[in-house]
């Protein structure tokens, strides 16, 4: 993904630049953030047609770990790289050469 | 209401349950007893994100809650539903009553359990899923 990807992932249902994997994973995203109550078959359905059992379970437990760690993350103030310098995966190019920058000078 | 949408099938609870049995370890050894926070504080928490009408309604009563209970509780609140509102008055109150590591192991329970649970609750209906969980 490039950063302009990030873009438009609030719209991502009405955004081609998903495809309909990546759709349904952003919606399984919403429903265990926002909506819990709200996944329903047509959900299930569209994450069997792109993914197996095991990758759904994985997905789904990745999205329950980092959601709410990061609202847990915000109360503390914490800014990126600033306890764990693990990896600028996800992060916009300044923000990871900074926090690249950081871990190599500590 | 049913437990199992259609949709969610057998193979699929099979492997979350795979996922869980992964984590169990840590619930008990770390966000269980086996913790520096004592577990009935997590529990009162718990309790608080699962919607808990008894624990909600009085989180600021101290006449139901001492100032530990309602200060973890007010963390709880903050994490789940208002992470910007977080400010020195509550971390005072917190570190009035938990030391640092403490408040890493509570800050680590709040957000795991609420992620898991609202993970778990896309699946269907918490109090009849065919799943073990240690909590």
């Amino acid at each position: 993904m490039v950063e302009a990807d990030y873009d438009e992932l609030l719209e991502f249902e009405r955004s081609h630049r998903y495809d309909e994997r990546q759709k349904a994973a952003l919606l399984y995203t919403s429903m265990i953030v926002w909506n819990p109550a709200g996944a329903d078959d047509a959900l299930w359905a569209r994450l069997r047609a792109h993914f197996s059992a095991e990758e759904i379970a994985e997905i789904g437990y990745f999205i329950s770990f980092i959601s709410v760690q990061q609202r847990w993350i915000k109360t503390l103030a914490l800014g990126h790289g600033e306890v764990l310098n693990l990896s600028p995966l996800g992060l916009a190019p300044e923000t990871a050469e900074a926090v690249r920058a950081q871990g190599a000078a500590t | 209401m049913s437990a199992q949408r259609a949709g969610v099938d057998a193979e699929v609870l099979a492997a979350v349950q795979e996922q869980l049995r992964a984590h169990d370890r840590t619930w008990a050894s770390v966000l269980g007893d086996g913790g520096l926070v004592d577990v009935q504080v997590k529990e009162l928490c718990a309790g608080y994100l699962a919607e808990d009408d008894d624990v909600v309604m009085h989180a600021d009563d101290e006449t139901c809650f001492d100032e530990r209970q309602r200060a973890a509780l007010a963390w709880a609140h903050t994490i789940a539903w208002n992470p910007e509102a977080a400010d020195d008055a509550l971390f005072e109150r917190l570190h009035a009553h938990f030391s640092e590591p403490q408040l890493v192991e509570l800050g680590t329970f709040i957000s795991l359990y609420l992620g898991q649970r609202n993970w778990l609750r896309t699946l269907g209906s918490l109090d009849e899923l065919p799943l073990t969980r240690a909590r």
